[in-house]
C-alpha cells in the first residue's frame, strides 16, 4: 500500500509551491522533491531535519542544512542507486540463468518427447503399412487359391490381373521347394533368395529391402513382403506362400512427414545398419549407405560404440544417444526397434533444434515481459502523471485561495485608510490644516496601493515564469548613481548616514540593469526604512572577474533594526513582514523582498541576508554577467532625446479618455500646467477631431486604448495614415493601465511614439511632456 | 604510472606490428566455391583398361580429378544416378531447386525435350573445330536446334531384336540364325513365321517375342514395330501419321499375334523389364537390346535381327547418349559445367568409356575399334536406323501417351483402328503442346 501527501516547503532557498510528495511504502518512506521537469527521490530517513508542523506541512527549517542535507543524500542516494541497480542486475542475471537452464531442460525434454512421439508415430505408420501388405498378399494368395487355376499360366494370369488392383509391381507365388511363378509369367527357383528363404524355413511373415542391381539398365529398388499361407497345389506343384515387390518409395512416401521445420529426418535401418528407407537420397538408385559405416566415418564413434547400439536394438531397446558428426555437427538421434522385423526407426535431429526452440521461448518470454514492462510503465507513468496535475492544481489552487485571501487583506487595507480620510476630509473641510494632512495621507495611501499593484503584478509575473528578463549593455557605475540619486533624498530626509564603496573592475556589462537597480531600490528602501535617524547605511558593489564574464557582489548594510532568525527564514516569503517595537509603523507590501529574491534568482543571481536583531542586516546580491562593449554615451544621449517640438510654444494636447473622471483629471493636470487642451470621448471622435483639426494644431495625443467605437490602437493606426503633413509627425502616447510588456510593443507597433502607464505618474507625465517643451 | 604507460604503449605497438605482418602475409584470393551436380539414369559404359562399367563410377572419378586440377575456383563434384521411372522427379522437379542438375548425361530421346524449357545451354563455344571434325554430321544434326549445338554426343548404341539361339533350335528355326556377330534381317513374313512356329513348339511357361504396355519403358521399340507394315511412321512435319493402312495394319499385327499367343500372357500388365527376366530366364525367346545389355548376356545364345521391315532390311533404332548443360541462374556454374565436359572430351581415359557402344569420336572408334561389340556389324546396320523422335520437343509428353494406346491395344478395349486414332491424336497433341511452349536458351 502506498499513500502520499503534498507538503509546502516554506523555505526561501527553495521555489515557493515546490511539491514534495511523501510516499510511504510499507516502513520506507520516499521523498519526492518534485520541480516542473526533475524528480528527485529520497529516501525519507535522510530528510531527518524537517519538523512537523501540521498533519500536511513541512516546514524545513534552515535553509543551509537543508542544501548540505541534499547534496549528503544525493551523494548517498548515487551510491544508493548504483547498489540497488547492481543488486537488481545480480538478481536479474540470476534469475535469467535459472529461468533459462530450467526452460532449457523443459524445451529438451519436449523436444525429446517429440521426437519419441514422432518415431512411435512413423513406427505405427510402418507396421500398418507392413500389416496392410502382408493382408494384401494374403487377400492375394487366398483368391488364387479359390480361383481353382487349373495350371501355371493361369496362375500366373491371375497374379498379372491381381498386381493391376495393388500396391505390388510384381508377385509371385512360392512353391514348396522354393520355386516362385511371377505375375510376369518368370517362373524359376529362388530357393537361394533372401525372401524366398525365410518361407522354406517356416517363417509366417517377411519383410525386406531387395535391390536388383544386376544389370544397370534395369536396376530396382524394391521392399519385398512375403507371408507364408495355408498351402494348395496346382497340378503336382503345391505352393505354400506368396511374395510381393513394391516400390521402396513407397514406404518413403509413408515416411515423409515435415518434423522440427523439415530438419528431422526419420530412416529405416535393418539390424546390419542397412538402410532400408533413407532420407537421403542424393546419390540416387543403386546407392545404399549403411548407417553405421556412416557413423564410423563421419563420427568418433568406435566399433565397440557401434556394436553396443547393435546389441541393444537387438535386445529391442528404445534408446536416445547424441552424435557429434564432422560434417553435420552434433545431432541427436532416436532409436527405436520395430518388434517382429529386424527394422529400427531412426529419427534424426540436429542439436541446434533444441537450442532453437529454447531461444525461442526465450524470445517470446522476453518479448511478453518486455510488453509487460512497457506497459506498466506506461500505466505508472500515467498515474503518477495524473497524481502530479491533481496535486499540482490542488497547490495551485490552494495557492490562488491564499493569494486572494492575503490580496483582499493587503488592498482593502490601503482602500480603508483611503475611505476614511476622504470622510475625514469631508468632515473637516473648513480645517485647512487637517484637510492638508490627510490630504498627504491620502496621496501616500494611494502611491501605496499603486505600489502593490505594481508589485502584485511583478510577482504575480515572477511565480508564472512570465517575467521577461531584457539583457543589454549598461553601465554598472552609471546605475550605482542613479539608486543613489533615487536614495539620497530619502537618506538625508531621515538624517541616515548614506556611504557607497565600489571597486568596480569592468563598469560595462550586459544584463537587465532595470531589473538589478530595482532590487537595489527595494533593499535600500528597506533599508531606509529600518534604520532610524542617525543610523547607517552602507551599499557596497565590488567585482571579481572569471574569464569573460564579471561576478558582481552587491552588499547594503544598516544599523536598522535587523531580524529575528525566525523572520531571516521567510523574508523572501511574500507578504512577510516583521511586525515588532523597531519596525513599527514602517508599512511595505511585503512582497519587495519576494520579488528582489524571485528576481535575483531569474538573472542567475542569489539574494542572501544576515541580520541580527536589534543590531543591523546586510543584503548580499551575487550574480555574474558578460562584459560588454563600452556604452556610448551619444547613444545615451539619443535614446533620451524626445520627439516634438523645440520651438518654444504651448503644446495643444488632445486627450483621447472615455472615462469622464479620468478625462476630467487629466485635462485639469494638463490645464494647470499651461498646456492646450482638448477631449474627445471614444476612438472614433479622436479621429475625427483630428483629421478636422488644422495641420500641426495638436502636437500630443494621450491616447487611451480601451474606448468605444475605436480601441487606441485603430484610432493610431487611422491616424497615422491619413493624408496630411501632421499625421505622421504627431505624438501619440499609450495611456493607459495595461502596463504589460506586450501592451507597450503592441503601442509602439501600433504607431505610437511612447507609453505612459495609469494611474498616472503627474510628475512622470510633467517630465514626459516637459521635454515637449 | 610511467611503468603503465611503457606497458600500454608496448602493447599497443605489439599489437600493430601483428597486424602489420597479418596484412602482409601473403594469402590466397578466395576461390569461389562451386558444386555442380551430374545426374544420369544407370547406363553402362565400358573401357578395355578398367573394370569399372557404371558411368556413375566413371563420371564421380572425372569429377574428382576435374575437381583437383581446377584452379580458378574450388569445385566438388556431385553425381546422382536415377531409376528411368524417376526422370521427371531427378530433372524437372528439381529445378529451381539446390538439388537442379548441372549436366545431364543420359539418351538423347528423353534429353532433347529439356532443351526447349529454355534451360539447356548451347555448347558451341566448348567444340573446337578439331572436335566438330570428330563427330559424325548426322550426330551434329541430332544435337543442335535452331543451329546451335544443345547436346553433346559421347556413345551411340543400336537397337535390334535378339533371340535366343537355343530356343530357335528347339523349335527348327536354325536357318534364321545365322552366322555369330551378325545381325538378322528378317521380313514381316519371315517373322510371322518364326512366331507360328515358336508359339507351337516352345514349352509352356514359354513365349515367342517380347511385347509389354505397363510404362513407358521400352515403348521406343513399340514404335519401331509399328513401321513393320510399311508405315513412315512420321509425316512431313513431323507428327505422328500411325492412322494410315499400313500403321493400322501393324496395330492389327501386334494385336493378332496377342491373339495368338506369340507374347506373354498379360503382357498389357507387364513392362520391359519382365520380358528381360523371361528372355534371361529362357522363357522368351525374341527380345530386344542394345550393346550396353548385350555385353552382359551370353552370346553363344544370343542371336541379333533387324524389327522386321516390308523389305526385308529391316529396322534399328540408334540411342545417342551425351551430355547437356543447365542453366540454373549461376553463370560460374555453367561455366564450371562446359569446362567438365570440356575436360571430359579431351581426356582420352574418359572418351574410352564410350566403347560401350559407337563411340560418337571418331578418333576414338578407331583407337578402340578391337573392344567395341559387334563394331561392324553394328556399323554396317546404320544404313537401317530410323528416327523415332524426329526430334520433336517433347518426347517426354509422347511417351506419356504412346504406352497407353498400347495397352489398350492389347487389353482389347480399343481396335487397331481406334489405337492409331488415339496415337495420332494424343502424341501429337503433346508434340504440339511441346512447341507451343518451346524455349530456347539464349
Amino acid at each position: 500500500m502506498c499513500f502520499g501527501y503534498i507538503i509546502t516547503i516554506n523555505d526561501a532557498d527553495i521555489i515557493q509551491n515546490f511539491n514534495i510528495w511523501l510516499i510511504k511504502c510499507w516502513d520506507f518512506d520516499i521523498l519526492f522533491i518534485i520541480n516542473y521537469q526533475r524528480i528527485c527521490i529520497l529516501p525519507s530517513f535522510f530528510s531527518l531535519q524537517y519538523q512537523k508542523r501540521d498533519t500536511t506541512k513541512w516546514n524545513i527549517r534552515n535553509n543551509t542544512e537543508f542544501w548540505k542535507m541534499g547534496d549528503a543524500m544525493r551523494k548517498i542516494n548515487k551510491n544508493w542507486a548504483l547498489i540497488l541497480i547492481l543488486a537488481t542486475l545480480a538478481a536479474l542475471s540470476l534469475a535469467v540463468c535459472v529461468y533459462i537452464s530450467q526452460l532449457t531442460q523443459a524445451t529438451d525434454a519436449s523436444v525429446v518427447a517429440s521426437m519419441q512421439e514422432l518415431s512411435r508415430h512413423d513406427l505405427q505408420n510402418i507396421r500398418s503399412e507392413l500389416e496392410s501388405s502382408w493382408e494384401d498378399l494374403s487377400a492375394i494368395y487366398t483368391r488364387t487359391q479359390v480361383s481353382k487355376c487349373e495350371n501355371i499360366q493361369e496362375v500366373c494370369s491371375r497374379l498379372n490381373v491381381e498386381q493391376i488392383s495393388n500396391i505390388f509391381n510384381t508377385v509371385y507365388l512360392v512353391d514348396s521347394n522354393g520355386n516362385t511363378y511371377s505375375s510376369t509369367n518368370v517362373v524359376k527357383n529362388d530357393s537361394d533368395k533372401g525372401y524366398v528363404q525365410p518361407l522354406l524355413l517356416g517363417e509366417q511373415k517377411v519383410v525386406m529391402r531387395y535391390d536388383k542391381v544386376d544389370v544397370l539398365e534395369t536396376i530396382t529398388e524394391s521392399l519385398v513382403y512375403g507371408i507364408q499361407c495355408e498351402p494348395f497345389e496346382v497340378g503336382d506343384i503345391q505352393f505354400i506362400g506368396i511374395i510381393g515387390f513394391s516400390k521402396i518409395s513407397m514406404m518413403e512416401e509413408r515416411l515423409k512427414i515435415d518434423s522440427f521445420d523439415g530438419r528431422g529426418f526419420t530412416g529405416i535401418i535393418d539390424i546390419d545398419g542397412n538402410y532400408v528407407v533413407n532420407h537421403d537420397r542424393s546419390e540416387g538408385i543403386g546407392k545404399i549407405d549403411n548407417y553405421f559405416d556412416k557413423l564410423r566415418e563421419n563420427t568418433e564413434l568406435t566399433d565397440n560404440d557401434i556394436s553396443d547400439i547393435i546389441t541393444s536394438l537387438r535386445q529391442g531397446e528404445e534408446f536416445l544417444l547424441h552424435f557429434n558428426y564432422t560434417d553435420r555437427g552434433e545431432q541427436v538421434v532416436s532409436f527405436i526397434p520395430m518388434q517382429g522385423t529386424t527394422w529400427s526407426i531412426v529419427l534424426t535431429v540436429p542439436k541446434e533444434v533444441f537450442s532453437e526452440q529454447t531461444q525461442q521461448f526465450v524470445f517470446m518470454t522476453a518479448v511478453m515481459l518486455a510488453v509487460v514492462v512497457v506497459v506498466l510503465c506506461m500505466m505508472m507513468y500515467a498515474v503518477v502523471r495524473i497524481s502530479l496535475i491533481s496535486a499540482t492544481a490542488k497547490a495551485e489552487a490552494k495557492s490562488r485561495g491564499e493569494f486572494l485571501s492575503n490580496m483582499s487583506h493587503e488592498i482593502r487595507t490601503p482602500l480603508n485608510g483611503i475611505i476614511g480620510l476622504n470622510h475625514l476630509m469631508q468632515k473637516n473641510i473648513g480645517n485647512p490644516k487637517k484637510l492638508t494632512e490627510y490630504l498627504r495621507k491620502s496621496d501616500s495611501t494611494a502611491k501605496y496601493l499603486l505600489s502593490l499593484v505594481n508589485d502584485i503584478l511583478d510577482m504575480s509575473k515572477l511565480q508564472a515564469n512570465k517575467m521577461v528578463l531584457v539583457p543589454k549593455p549598461f553601465s554598472i557605475s552609471d546605475m550605482v548613481s542613479t539608486v543613489e540619486s533615487l536614495m539620497r533624498d530619502r537618506m538625508d530626509d531621515k538624517g541616515i548616514d548614506f556611504n557607497i564603496e565600489t571597486n568596480i573592475i569592468c563598469a560595462d556589462l550586459i544584463g537587465d540593469d532595470t531589473r538589478i537597480e530595482q532590487i537595489l531600490v527595494n533593499i535600500l528602501g528597506n533599508a531606509v526604512k529600518f534604520t532610524p535617524e542617525g543610523g547607517h547605511v552602507t551599499m557596497r558593489v565590488f567585482q571579481s572577474a572569471e574569464g569573460s564574464s564579471i561576478t558582481t557582489t552587491y552588499q547594503v548594510e544598516d544599523t536598522g533594526c535587523g531580524m529575528s532568525d525566525e523572520f531571516q527564514k521567510r523574508i523572501f516569503d511574500s507578504f512577510s513582514q516583521e511586525h515588532n517595537s523597531v519596525s513599527k509603523g514602517n508599512h511595505g507590501t511585503g512582497l519587495g523582498m519576494s520579488i528582489s529574491y524571485l528576481l535575483a534568482k531569474q538573472m542567475g543571481g542569489v539574494l542572501s541576508v544576515t541580520s541580527k536583531l536589534g543590531e543591523g542586516s546586510c543584503f548580499t546580491f551575487v550574480m555574474t554577467t558578460y562584459v560588454s562593449q563600452k556604452i556610448s554615451d551619444t547613444a545615451e544621449a539619443v535614446e533620451g532625446i524626445p520627439s516634438g517640438l523645440g520651438d518654444g510654444k504651448r503644446l495643444n494636447i488632445l486627450v483621447a479618455e472615455d472615462n469622464e473622471l479620468n478625462a476630467e483629471i487629466l485635462l485639469e493636470i494638463l490645464k494647470e500646467s499651461g498646456f492646450l487642451t482638448a477631449h474627445a470621448a471614444d476612438g472614433g471622435r479622436v479621429v475625427e477631431m483630428f483629421e478636422k483639426s488644422a495641420p500641426y494644431e495638436f502636437d500630443i495625443i494621450l491616447m487611451d486604448v480601451q474606448m468605444p467605437v475605436k480601441n487606441g490602437f485603430e484610432a493610431t493606426k487611422i491616424i497615422r495614415s491619413l493624408n496630411r503633413p501632421d499625421a505622421q509627425t504627431v505624438t501619440i502616447y499609450a495611456c493607459t493601465a495595461n502596463t504589460f510588456k506586450e501592451d507597450q510593443e503592441k503601442a509602439i507597433e501600433s504607431g505610437m511614439n511612447g507609453f505612459i502607464a495609469k494611474p498616472i505618474d503627474v510628475k512622470k507625465l510633467m517630465q514626459k511632456l516637459g521635454f515637449q517643451q | 604510472m610511467k611503468n603503465w604507460k611503457r606497458f600500454i604503449t608496448a602493447g599497443i605497438s605489439f599489437v600493430m606490428v601483428l597486424g602489420i605482418l597479418s596484412g602482409c602475409a601473403p594469402e590466397e584470393a578466395e576461390k569461389k566455391q562451386i558444386t555442380l551436380t551430374i545426374k544420369l539414369p544407370p547406363l553402362t559404359v565400358s573401357n578395355h583398361d578398367t573394370d569399372i562399367i557404371d558411368s556413375y563410377d566413371m563420371l564421380m572419378q572425372a569429377g574428382k580429378e576435374f575437381a583437383a586440377q581446377c584452379t580458378d575456383y574450388d569445385v566438388t563434384v556431385n553425381v546422382v544416378k536415377f531409376a528411368y521411372t524417376e526422370e521427371e522427379n531427378y530433372i524437372t522437379g528439381c529445378f529451381d531447386t539446390d538439388k537442379a542438375a548441372d549436366i545431364l548425361f543420359e539418351g538423347y530421346f528423353n534429353m532433347a525435350g529439356y532443351i526447349h524449357t529454355g534451360r539447356v545451354v548451347p555448347l558451341d563455344d566448348i567444340i573446337t573445330d578439331e572436335v566438330r571434325a570428330d563427330v559424325d554430321d548426322s550426330l551434329w544434326s541430332m544435337s543442335r536446334v535452331n543451329g546451335k549445338t544443345y547436346m553433346l554426343p559421347y556413345y551411340s548404341l543400336q537397337n535390334t531384336l535378339i533371340f535366343n539361339k537355343d530356343l530357335f533350335r528347339q523349335c527348327g528355326l536354325t536357318e534364321y540364325i545365322g552366322e555369330s556377330n551378325t545381325i538378322q534381317s528378317w521380313t514381316t513374313e519371315d517373322l510371322d513365321y518364326i512366331l507360328s512356329v515358336l508359339s507351337e513348339k516352345l514349352p509352356e511357361m514359354s513365349y515367342p517375342m517380347m511385347m509389354y504396355a505397363k510404362n513407358d519403358q521400352g515403348d521406343t521399340h513399340i514404335m519401331t514395330l509399328l513401321r513393320s507394315r510399311g508405315s513412315r511412321f512420321f509425316d512431313e512435319n513431323g507428327r505422328f501419321n500411325i492412322n494410315t493402312e499400313e500403321g493400322i495394319a501393324a496395330l492389327k499385327w501386334i494385336a493378332d499375334s496377342y491373339q495368338k499367343g506369340y507374347y506373354p500372357a498379360g503382357c498389357e500388365n507387364i513392362e520391359i523389364n519382365d520380358c528381360n527376366a523371361l528372355f534371361t530366364n529362357n522363357q522368351l525367346a525374341i527380345h530386344m537390346a542394345n550393346s550396353a545389355m548385350a555385353v552382359n548376356m551370353d552370346m553363344n545364345t544370343t542371336g541379333f535381327a533387324n524389327f522386321p521391315s516390308m523389305d526385308g532390311k529391316g529396322y534399328n533404332t540408334s540411342f545417342v547418349t551425351g551430355f547437356e548443360v543447365f542453366d540454373n541462374g549461376d553463370a560460374d556454374k555453367v561455366r564450371a559445367a562446359k569446362d567438365f565436359l570440356h575436360y571430359f572430351i579431351s581426356n582420352e581415359d574418359y572418351m574410352n568409356y564410350a566403347q560401350v557402344g559407337i563411340p560418337a569420336s571418331k578418333a576414338t572408334t578407331e583407337r578402340l575399334g578391337e573392344y567395341i561389340f559387334m563394331k561392324e556389324a553394328y556399323v554396317a546396320n546404320a544404313v537401317n536406323t530410323v528416327d523415332f523422335t524426329a526430334n520433336n520437343p517433347n518426347w517426354r509428353g509422347v511417351r506419356d501417351v504412346f504406352y497407353t494406346c498400347i495397352h489398350e491395344l492389347l487389353a482389347g478395349t480399343k481396335t487397331p483402328q481406334e489405337t492409331a486414332e488415339a496415337i495420332d491424336s494424343n502424341c501429337n497433341a503433346a508434340i504440339e503442346a511441346g512447341w507451343l511452349n518451346s524455349r530456347l536458351h539464349e
